[in-house]
């Protein structure tokens, strides 16, 4: 039963790590905290489940949803963050806090508020020891792992990797010697968006079920995360989403669970007013 | 033989401050050309708009290839044979020196002549190389201007434009670093030198253009410049007096 | 129509004004909070509780209430001092969501379907004489040297060091109005619906009082009292549902945000009326 709990744990964990590492992207490489992160993760989810109520095999709506996640991404930089680029701090804010409530209420609008049942695999799971996995578990796992390796060797090993890196600490000067910062905001927010949309999936598939506020429940959590990791810190938010799932499976799960949230959402804010820098002080993406 | 830079009736505006007033400068081919002022004199404000960063209201700006810089995107202007040597350094504190350097070859695409320029670099800044694999935030300030000097000559440019490079460095430094810019100009590189430390600017280059209030008010032969009685009561007082003053 | 809807949409819209102006004294001071409408929820609760559990009569409740929501926003602005921008914001929006899910597990509070069987005692004349006192209050706030301390906190923090003004101080203050009056605004609606419910005082409100502010100006309160008359009225006229509300009020904060990012009212307005008060 118990390592039942740490793959639950593991699995959740993966999921905030998907969306926190999307986050401190965005981050570090458009100076935004995208308050929509969740909601584009949310649309892209539907998007995902209208294609499979509609006949798309499980791979197509996958890549349905990614592609709308990325699609989604895209706009929101282009329509909404640059045009008031360089206005001020919170302005950026503001809009994503904006775009997200119109997505929310948008998707509340079209799918009403209940939750849908959303189809899990044919293939469901086996045995592992004492623990029974799901087939939707280990690809979480699976595709979480993937996503960290990837991601460190893109950016410490590749020269994409060092102009990504670049931007996010001068982008003037990146600029300067050939980076076009304007593609590399574009790519950094299609990547995580599209990232985001797979986590999205990977919940609705694992927890059988979709509703709007499904993006509200987990991307507020990730978001924190990512303050407490350390922002720019890409590992930093990983490990972070990693431990904040199997903390909150394991450690509160065997009490209060109603309050599971709450006291998720109170360690969270405790760190952050205890080491307003982070864990891992990073200034820029590492 | 073309000009390395040529800029003609620069116009730059921050919504109704106009910050550079119909200002004409050039750097011949292989020349050291200074540009000094005071704070707010508009200098930096040149440099941004020559390397992009700043949209240009009116006027031109010509590269080594006479390219029309002005019109082309900020990425792409280190493709024209210009590269910048940032105010205050700017190396990219979180990547080690060889990344640094990678950086400033980001924009080239003939990989083997890129590790043959890295070793010219190291050689020239002996420093460096024994450092090659620390984080760029972990040098000294002399080191990180050797650094921000290696990573524009690895984008092989005609023309070097330097934003004060003079700023904070101890006096040691800056004799090092105009015997420096006096080498650089002797392999044939062209270098536009913005400073506000005047007498130094002057007594190293061979013409100078003096920027106040966004607009020329003297150029000319940097040893003229010097001897002008203008210039030296303005510029050159104050900047003696700064260099002395300096801890 | 009769008067009695007109005067049903004007105590709404005062309502929200109110809490409109409890967001707008804290923004003052730089800090741009997504915690407004939980401490709107605290006084509610509180005011709502003391009627109707202790029997307080309703001016009492009210202000105990809106005491409860200043005391619950300053302690939140201690723990948050270090914070500033961004970071900020977001802190404020964990505090309300732990609220929240605090408040909808509460059987004591009714749990989500919020405190019922408060007494309705609100009347328009109230919440108007109460937006009366604001903004007179207001109007004498901006040249106060408090207010002057709250705009130095928020214009760059290191000339108000110099100005001898306590950062820290100015900020948890600046919490604890904002709270007291979003408090009052809360007090007042629980006596006027005869209910609260944790899902009122969630993201979605928090999105509204953002709008109002930020279509209404930054820099003028009579702007965010307009904007909530305004924006208040007019989905209730057109018989907006409030999932379409928030819908609308998000789509129009964005282009406000992009297109006007000083708000609607022209500035030469504005300073034109500031120099006959002169």
């Amino acid at each position: 039963m118990f390592w039942e709990q740490v793959i639950n744990g593991l699995a959740l964990g993966s999921i905030y790590a998907l969306i926190a590492v999307g986050y401190s992207l965005q981050l570090s490489i458009l100076r935004v905290f995208n308050l929509a992160h969740g909601e584009i993760m949310m649309l892209s989810t539907f998007a995902g489940f209208v294609g499979l109520s509609h006949g798309l095999g499980f791979a197509l709506s996958i890549a349905l949803s990614v592609a709308s996640g990325v699609v989604l991404g895209l706009l929101l930089e282009r329509l909404t963050l640059r045009p008031i680029k360089g206005n001020d701090d919170l302005a950026p804010l503001i809009v994503t806090i904006g775009v997200g409530a119109m997505l929310q209420s948008g998707a509340v609008l079209i799918f009403g508020f209940a939750q849908l049942a959303f189809p899990r695999p044919p293939v469901s799971g086996f045995e592992l020891g004492t623990a029974y996995v799901t087939l939707v578990q280990i690809t979480i796992l699976a595709v979480g792992l993937a996503a960290l390796i990837v991601l460190n060797l893109l950016i410490h090993c590749t020269r994409f990797g060092r102009a990504v890196r670049a931007t996010a600490e001068l982008p003037g000067i990146a600029q300067a010697f050939g980076v076009n910062v304007s593609r590399i905001k574009l790519t950094a927010i299609g990547f995580s968006s599209g990232m985001g949309a797979l986590a999205g999936v990977l919940i609705a598939m694992n927890y059988g079920i979709v509703t709007p506020f499904l993006g509200a429940t987990f991307a507020l959590k990730a978001l924190m995360v990512v303050i407490v990791g350390g922002r720019g810190s890409i590992n930093g938010a990983f490990f972070g989403g990693l431990m904040l799932g199997l903390l909150e499976i394991v450690v509160a799960g065997e009490f209060m669970s109603a309050y599971r949230d709450a006291i998720a959402f109170a360690v969270l804010l405790a760190f952050v007013c205890l080491r307003p820098q982070g864990l891992l002080p990073r200034a820029h993406l590492r | 033989m073309t000009d390395a830079l040529d800029v003609n009736r620069l116009q730059v505006r921050y919504g109704p401050i106009v910050a550079v007033d119909f200002v004409s400068l050039r750097v011949g081919d292989g020349e050291v050309v200074c540009l000094i002022g005071g704070n707010g004199a508009g200098k930096s404000s040149i440099v941004r708009a020559v390397m992009g960063i700043q949209r240009a209201d009116a006027g031109t700006i010509r590269g080594p290839d006479c390219v029309r810089l002005d019109q082309l995107a900020p990425h792409d202007v280190c493709r024209h044979g210009v590269a910048l040597v940032p105010s205050e350094r700017q190396v990219f504190r979180d990547m080690t020196v060889r990344e640094n350097l990678d950086m400033g070859a980001y924009a080239r695409t003939d990989s083997s002549d890129i590790e043959t320029d890295i070793e010219a670099v190291l050689v020239r800044f002996p420093a460096l190389r024994v450092r090659l694999s620390s984080l760029a935030g972990n040098l000294s300030g002399g080191q990180q201007q050797q650094l921000a000097i290696g990573r524009a000559l690895m984008a092989r440019p005609r023309l070097l434009l330097m934003d004060e490079p003079t700023h904070g460095l101890s006096p040691n430094l800056v004799d090092q670093l105009f015997e420096l810019i006096s080498n650089l100009n002797s392999d044939g590189l062209a270098i536009l030198l913005v400073e506000q430390n005047a007498k130094r600017a002057l007594e190293n280059s061979s013409r100078g253009y003096v920027l106040r209030a966004g607009t020329l008010v003297a150029e000319g032969d940097s040893r003229h410049l010097l001897a002008d009685p203008m210039v030296s009561e303005a510029y050159l007082g104050r900047s003696v007096a700064k260099s002395k003053g300096r801890p | 129509m009769d008067i009695g809807y007109w005067q049903h949409i004007a105590t709404l819209g005062g309502i929200q004004a109110i809490l409109a102006l409890g967001f707008y004294i804290t923004f003052l001071s730089g800090q741009f909070s997504a915690a407004h409408a939980a401490f709107m929820g605290v006084g509610a609760y509180a005011a709502g509780l003391m009627s109707s559990r202790l029997g307080l009569p309703f001016p009492l409740a009210v202000l105990l209430g809106a005491l409860t929501a200043a005391l619950t926003a300053a302690l939140l602005a201690g723990l948050l001092r270090q914070l500033s921008g961004m970071i900020l914001t977001i802190a404020t929006l964990a505090f309300a969501e732990i609220l929240i899910v605090v408040l909808k597990n509460n059987a004591t509070l009714g749990g989500s379907l919020g405190l019922t069987g408060v007494a309705l005692q609100t009347t328009l004349w109230q919440v108007l004489a109460v937006l009366l006192v604001l903004v007179l209050a207001f109007l004498r706030f901006e040249d106060s040297r408090l207010g002057i301390s709250f705009r130095a906190v928020r214009d760059e923090t290191t000339g108000a060091a110099a100005m001898g003004i306590d950062l820290a101080r100015t900020r948890i203050m600046a919490f604890a109005l904002g709270g007291f009056l979003c408090g009052i605004a809360g007090g007042l609606q629980v006596h006027y619906l005869g209910v609260i419910e944790p899902d009122e005082i969630g993201f979605y409100a928090t999105v509204a009082l953002m709008m109002f502010v930020v279509v209404g100006g930054r820099d003028y309160f009579c702007g965010p009292i307009l904007a909530a008359f305004v924006f208040t009225a007019l989905p209730e006229l057109l018989r907006v549902t409030s999932r379409g509300r928030v819908a609308i009020f998000s789509f129009i904060l964005i282009m406000i945000v992009i297109l006007k990012p000083a708000g609607v009212i022209p500035r030469p307005v504005y300073w034109r009326w500031r120099r006959a008060r002169k």
